[in-house]
C-alpha cells in the first residue's frame, strides 16, 4: 500500500519528520566523528610508524656502522610484533642493506633505492623512509617501513557497527519520544479536527473546542470557535427565517384547506339538504295517504330504513298521565341482532327512566354513544350493538305525545343534518299522527257515543230498577233490622239455647244478613267501596266449600234435569294460610266464576275448583307472595278478542242472559283486595280464571265473628222514630253496658241533648238518617254546632251507598247500615271512644 | 677559437671525472683489512661513554693511540679527518713501549700486532685507565684484559668485546656495539 506522505496524519507526520531529523542528525554526526577518527587515525599511524622507523634507525646505526649485515637482519625480524607492517628495509647509503616481508602475506621486497625522508599514503599501503643518522650527524643510511591500511578499515568497520548499534538503540527510544512529544502538537489538532467534524456531522453549532494553551494552536482553537459562534447565530437566524416562512406557508395553506372543506361541507350539505327534502316530501305524502296512527308510524319507519341507512326506528307514544312510553311501532333492520330488545312485547317504560327527558321540552335528543349513558333503554340499545341514537319528540301544540327514535350501530353516526332532518320529520309525523289521533278519536268517540247510548239505555232500565230496588231495600232493611238484631242478641245473650236453636238461630241471621247483602247489591255493580268494611282474615277452603255447597243447584240439579252433567272436582290445599278479605263479596264473586263456568259448557264437562299458594312468578311455595284461587271449565272457551274485553263491564257473550258485569264484578272484587285476575282460555278447551289474593303481611289469628271487643260504658243518645229499630238499638247498646236515652224525633233528641248537656252530657248521639220533618243530617248539624266535641254517628238502611259515594254527611263522624250488626255497632262504638 | 676553448673545457671536465672515479675505485678496491678496521676505530668512539674526567674541556679531543707498528698508514688520518663526536675532534698519536705511560692519557688505544709479547706491560700500565684497547689479530687478547679485538671471518672484519674489563675502568659500551660483538672461533 503506497501512502503519500501529504495524505497522512498529522501525528504521522510529526513522528516521521521527527525520526527522519534526528536520523539524519545521527548520520551525520557519526559520519563527522568516522572523519575525525580517520584523520586522527591516519596522522597517528604516521607518527606511529615515524617513531618505529626512528627506533630501528636508532637501532640500526651500529649495525650500519660496522657493516653487520646479520645483525641488521636480527633488529629488523623485530618489526614481526607489528603485524601491520608488511616490509621493511635497512639502507645503507643508497644500498639496500637488509630487508624484511611479512611472511603470511603475498612477499613484498622493499625498493632497491632509498628515497627521500618521508611518507606516503599508497591506495592500501602507508609508506615511510626515514634516515638514519648516527652519533657524528653523519647519513649512515635509511630505514624502510610499508604498512597496510587494515586497522583503519578495521577501526572504521567497528567504527559503523557502533553506529548502527547507537541507531538501533536510539530509533526506539526516539520514536518512544517522538510519540511522546508529538501529543503537544497533535492532541490539540486532533481535537479541533474532531470538532469540526463533529459539527460537521451533526450540523450542532454550539459545540467549542478546548484550547490547550496560548500558542498558534491555542490561537486556532480561539478562532475557530469564534467562526463557529458566527456560524450558530447564523445559522439560528437562518432556522428561525425558515420557521417563521415554513409557519406562514402552513398558516396559508391551513387556510386554504379550511375554506376547500368549508366548501365541500357545504355543498354535501346543500345536496344532502335536498335529498332530505326530498325524502321529507315523499314521506309526507306517504303518510298523507294513510289515516291509521299504526300505519302511518310503520310507514314512516320503512322510508326512514330505506332512505336514512337506520338500523333501529322506534316509534313511542307517551302517556303523560303514567309518563310512561309506550312502543308503537318497531322496524329493526337485522331482527336477528336487535330482536333481543324485546321491544315489540309493548311493555311501557317511564319517560324518566328513558333518557330521553329532553324530548318532553321539545328538543332532539342526539345520543352519540348510548353506552356511557345510565339510562336503561338505551343501555339496552347498547348492549344489542346500537351505540348511534336520535330521538325526535312528537309534539303537537307544544306537547309531547310521542317519541320518534332511531339508532345506528356505528358511533356518533348522525350528522347535525339529519338530527335536524329528522326533527323536522317528526313534526311532520307529529302533525299526520296528530290528525290520525284525531280521527281515531273520533272514530272512538263515535263508538263510544253508541255505546254510551246502549249503556243509557241499559242504565236507564237499571235506574228504575234500582229507585224501585233502593225503596225496596230501605224497607226491607227496616223490615230486617229486628230479625238480624234479635237474632244477635239471642245468640249473645240466651244460654240455655240448645245447640240445634243456636244453630238455627245463626242460620236465621246469616240468611237475614244475606238479604241485606243481597239487597246492597242491586245496585252495587259498578261500585267501588272504599275500605269501611273491614277485611277480615279467612280461610278461602272453607269459602269455597260453602260456595260449591249453595250453587249445588246450578251445577248439579239443573244440568241433570237438562240431560247433561257437569261434574265438580276439588284441589284445595290443605296448609292454606288466611288472606284478609269481605267474604261476602269473595263468596259473591266465586259464584259468579261457577256460575259462568256451569254456562260455558252446555254440554256438560268438567268444572275444577283449585286453591294453592303461589306467586307471581310461578308456584313455588317458599317465594309464594299470593293465595290463589282458581275455577277451570272444560267448556267452549273464548277467543283472543273475548278474552281481552271479558272483564269490560256490559261485555256479555250470553245475549239477553247476562248483564255483562259478572266479570267486571269479580275484577273489581279483586281489585279492592289488592289482588288480581287473570284469565287463562283457548277456544274450545276451556277457560280457567286464576285470583291472586296477596299473603297477609302481619299474622292475624282468625276472628271470631261473635267476639268483638267491648268499647268503655257510654251515655248514649238514640234517635229513631221507628219504635222497632229504637228498641233494638236500646237493648244492643245495654248490653254491651251503655246507658242509653232514646228519642222519637229530631227535635226530640235536640231536646235531650240540650237537657242533658248541662249536667250529664251524652257521650255519643246515634240518630236515624231518614225522619220526617228533621231528618239525621239537619240533626246533626244542629247538634254540632252546639257541640263540636261530641260524636254522632249516622244509622241508615242507604249506609251501604253513602260510604260507597264517600259524601259522608258534613257532621257526621260515622255511619252505620241498618239492619246495625251488634259487631259493627261496637267497632263503631270503639272507633268514637278512641276519638 | 671560442669553439677550441669549449672543446678543451669539456676535455678537462672529463679527464677531471675519469680521475676522480679512477681513484674512487680505487679506493675501494683497496679497502682493505686496515681500512676497515681504521673505520671501525673511529666508529667505537660513537658507541663508548668515558667517564667525564676523560674529557678536561667540551671540546678535548679524543685521543686514539697507535702503540707499536701502525698498520693503517694514513688510513686513519683520513678517517678521523675533520671528524668529531660531541664536539670533541679526534687526534691521533703514535707511540711505543717507551712512551707508554703516554697511552694512559689515550681514549683508545690500538695494539698493534707487533706488540704482542709486551700485551702484558701495557694491560698492566692500562689497568686503572679509562682507555678502550683494541687490537687487531692478537690471540686470547680480550682474555688477557684487552677489550676489543679485531678477527677476520668469511673474509669480513670481525670483533670480539670484554665488556667486563671495559666497565672496570669505567667504560660504557653502547648495547649496539656489544650486540656486534663475536666470539673468535679458536682452532
Amino acid at each position: 500500500m503506497k501512502v503519500h506522505f501529504p495524505n497522512l496524519s498529522i501525528k504521522r507526520k510529526l513522528m516521521l519528520i521527527t525520526m527522519g531529523v534526528s536520523t539524519v542528525a545521527s548520520l551525520l554526526i557519526s559520519g563527522a566523528f568516522a572523519t575525525y577518527e580517520l584523520v586522527t587515525f591516519r596522522q597517528s599511524m604516521i607518527s606511529d610508524l615515524g617513531s618505529l622507523a626512528e627506533l630501528i634507525g636508532n637501532q640500526s646505526t651500529a649495525v650500519l656502522n660496522f657493516d653487520d649485515v646479520e645483525n641488521a637482519r636480527e633488529i629488523l625480524k623485530a618489526v614481526r610484533t607489528r603485524p601491520h607492517i608488511v616490509s621493511a628495509g635497512i639502507y645503507k647509503g643508497a644500498r639496500l642493506f637488509a630487508s624484511y616481508s611479512r611472511a603470511s602475506s603475498l612477499r613484498e621486497n622493499p625498493p632497491q633505492r632509498p628515497e627521500p625522508d618521508g611518507f606516503r599514503f599508497e591506495p592500501e599501503h602507508l609508506v615511510v623512509f626515514r634516515r638514519v643518522v648516527d652519533k657524528s650527524g653523519e647519513t649512515v643510511g635509511a630505514i624502510y617501513l610499508k604498512s597496510d591500511l587494515l586497522e583503519v578499515h578495521e577501526r572504521l568497520a567497528r567504527f559503523t557497527q557502533l553506529i548502527v548499534l547507537f541507531m538501533l538503540f536510539s530509533l526506539p527510544v526516539t520514536l518512544l519520544l517522538s510519540f511522546q512529544l508529538q501529543r503537544l502538537i497533535s492532541r490539540p489538532l486532533s481535537n479541533l479536527a474532531s470538532t469540526a467534524r463533529a459539527v460537521s456531522t451533526q450540523g450542532n453549532y454550539s459545540l467549542r473546542a478546548a484550547k490547550h494553551g496560548h500558542d498558534e494552536l491555542g490561537q486556532l482553537t480561539d478562532s475557530f470557535n469564534d467562526m463557529l459562534g458566527q456560524i450558530q447565530a447564523q445559522d439560528a437566524a437562518l432556522q428561525q427565517a425558515q420557521a417563521k416562512l415554513e409557519k406562514r406557508v402552513e398558516e396559508r395553506t391551513r387556510d386554504l384547506q379550511q375554506e376547500i372543506a368549508k366548501r365541500q361541507r357545504a355543498q354535501e350539505a346543500l345536496q344532502q339538504q335536498l335529498a332530505r327534502i326530498s325524502l321529507l316530501n315523499q314521506i309526507t305524502h306517504v303518510i298523507s295517504e294513510r289515516q291509521d296512527l299504526s300505519r302511518i308510524l310503520h310507514a314512516v319507519l320503512r322510508q326512514l330504513e330505506d332512505n336514512l341507512l337506520i338500523e333501529l326506528g322506534i316509534m313511542c307514544l307517551y302517556e303523560p298521565e303514567t309518563e310512561q312510553l309506550v312502543f308503537s311501532a318497531v322496524r329493526e333492520k337485522n331482527p336477528k341482532q336487535t330482536g333481543k330488545l324485546d321491544l315489540a312485547s309493548g311493555k311501557p317504560i317511564l319517560l324518566t327512566q328513558s333518557g330521553l327527558s329532553l324530548c318532553k321540552e321539545g328538543k332532539t335528543v342526539y345520543l352519540p354513544d348510548c353506552d356511557q349513558t345510565q339510562a336503561p333503554l338505551l343501555k339496552r340499545l347498547a348492549a344489542v350493538g346500537l351505540l348511534c341514537a336520535v330521538a325526535a319528540p312528537l309534539t303537537v301544540e307544544d306537547k309531547l305525545f310521542g317519541i320518534l327514535l332511531v339508532a345506528r350501530s356505528s358511533r356518533d353516526s348522525f350528522s347535525s343534518g339529519e338530527c335536524e332532518f329528522l326533527r323536522m320529520l317528526s313534526e311532520q309525523v307529529a302533525l299526520a299522527a296528530h290528525q290520525a289521533r284525531l280521527h281515531s278519536q273520533l272514530e272512538t268517540a263515535y263508538n263510544e257515543l253508541r255505546q254510551t247510548q246502549q249503556a243509557v239505555m241499559q242504565q236507564d232500565r237499571l235506574r228504575a230498577l234500582g229507585q224501585m230496588a233502593s225503596g225496596i231495600a230501605h224497607d226491607v232493611n227496616n223490615a230486617l233490622t229486628p230479625v238480624v238484631g234479635f237474632a244477635q242478641m239471642l245468640l249473645e245473650r240466651e244460654t240455655n239455647l240448645t245447640p240445634s236453636g243456636k244453630k238455627q238461630l245463626s242460620y236465621i241471621r246469616t240468611a237475614g244478613e244475606d238479604i241485606a247483602h243481597i239487597v246492597a247489591r242491586l245496585r252495587e255493580f259498578y261500585r267501588r267501596r272504599d275500605g269501611q268494611e273491614p277485611l277480615v282474615p279467612m280461610d278461602l277452603n272453607k269459602l269455597a266449600e260453602q260456595v260449591i255447597d249453595m250453587t249445588r243447584p246450578r251445577w248439579r240439579d239443573i244440568p241433570q234435569s237438562k240431560g247433561f252433567m257437569v261434574q265438580m272436582e276439588t284441589e284445595l290445599a290443605g296448609d292454606l294460610p288466611h288472606v284478609f278479605g269481605t267474604a261476602s263479596e269473595l263468596r259473591e264473586a266465586l259464584t259468579n266464576l261457577i256460575l259462568n263456568a256451569v254456562d260455558a259448557m252446555p254440554d256438560g264437562g268438567t268444572l275444577t275448583l283449585r286453591t294453592y299458594l303461589g306467586g307471581s312468578r310461578g308456584h313455588n311455595k317458599r317465594a309464594a307472595t299470593h293465595v290463589l284461587l282458581e275455577v277451570g271449565d272444560t267448556g267452549i272457551g273464548m277467543d283472543e278478542e273475548t278474552r281481552r274485553r271479558c272483564l269490560e263491564p256490559f261485555f256479555s257473550t250470553k245475549g239477553q242472559r247476562g248483564t255483562g258485569m259478572g266479570l267486571a264484578m269479580v275484577y273489581g272484587v279483586m281489585e279492592r283486595h289488592d289482588g288480581r285476575i287473570e284469565v287463562i282460555s283457548e277456544l274450545g278447551k276451556g277457560t280457567t280464571i286464576r285470583l291472586y289474593l296477596p299473603l297477609p303481611t302481619r299474622s292475624a289469628p282468625p276472628a271470631d265473628e261473635t267476639e268483638s271487643t267491648a268499647p268503655p260504658p257510654m251515655r248514649i243518645l238514640c234517635i229513631d222514630d221507628e219504635p222497632l229499630l229504637r228498641e233494638l238499638m236500646k237493648g244492643l247498646l245495654e248490653s254491651d253496658g251503655h246507658t242509653v236515652q232514646v228519642a222519637d224525633s229530631g227535635q226530640a233528641g235536640i231536646d235531650a241533648f240540650r237537657a242533658a248537656r248541662n249536667h250529664r252530657p251524652f257521650d255519643l248521639i246515634i240518630t236515624d238518617l231518614g225522619m220526617p220533618f228533621l231528618d239525621g243530617r239537619q240533626v246533626a248539624r244542629i247538634l254540632k254546632t252546639e257541640s263540636p266535641g261530641t260524636p254522632v254517628l249516622m244509622l241508615t238502611g242507604w249506609g251501604a251507598f253513602m260510604k260507597a259515594d264517600g259524601d259522608l254527611p258534613t257532621h257526621v263522624d260515622g255511619v252505620l247500615s241498618k239492619p246495625p250488626r251488634s259487631k259493627e255497632l261496637r267497632e263503631a262504638l270503639a272507633r268514637m271512644a278512641r276519638r | 677559437m671560442r669553439q677550441r676553448m669549449i672543446s678543451r673545457a669539456i676535455a678537462i671536465v672529463l679527464v677531471v671525472l675519469v680521475v676522480i672515479w679512477s681513484s674512487v675505485a680505487a679506493r675501494g678496491q683497496e679497502a682493505s683489512e686496515y681500512q676497515v678496521e681504521a673505520a671501525f676505530l673511529y666508529h667505537f668512539a660513537k658507541f663508548v661513554a668515558w667517564p667525564a674526567e676523560a674529557f678536561p674541556e667540551e671540546n678535548s679531543p679524543i685521543t686514539i693511540g697507535i702503540l707499536g707498528e701502525d698498520p693503517f698508514g694514513d688510513a686513519l688520518e683520513t678517517t678521523v679527518h675533520n671528524k668529531s663526536i660531541d664536539k670533541h675532534p679526534f687526534r691521533i698519536v703514535h707511540l711505543d713501549m717507551k712512551s707508554l705511560a703516554e697511552a694512559k692519557r689515550c681514549q683508545i688505544l690500538f695494539i698493534c700486532p707487533s706488540e704482542k709479547r709486551r700485551l702484558a706491560d701495557v694491560l698492566e700500565t692500562l689497568k686503572e685507565s679509562s682507555v678502550l684497547t683494541v687490537s687487531s689479530k692478537i690471540e686470547r687478547f680480550t682474555q688477557a684484559g684487552g677489550m676489543i679485538n679485531f678477527f677476520i671471518e668469511d673474509k669480513k672484519v670481525r670483533f670480539e668485546i670484554n665488556d667486563e674489563h671495559a666497565r672496570r675502568v669505567g667504560l660504557k659500551i653502547s648495547a649496539k656495539l656489544l650486540n656486534l660483538s663475536r666470539h673468535k672461533e679458536t682452532p
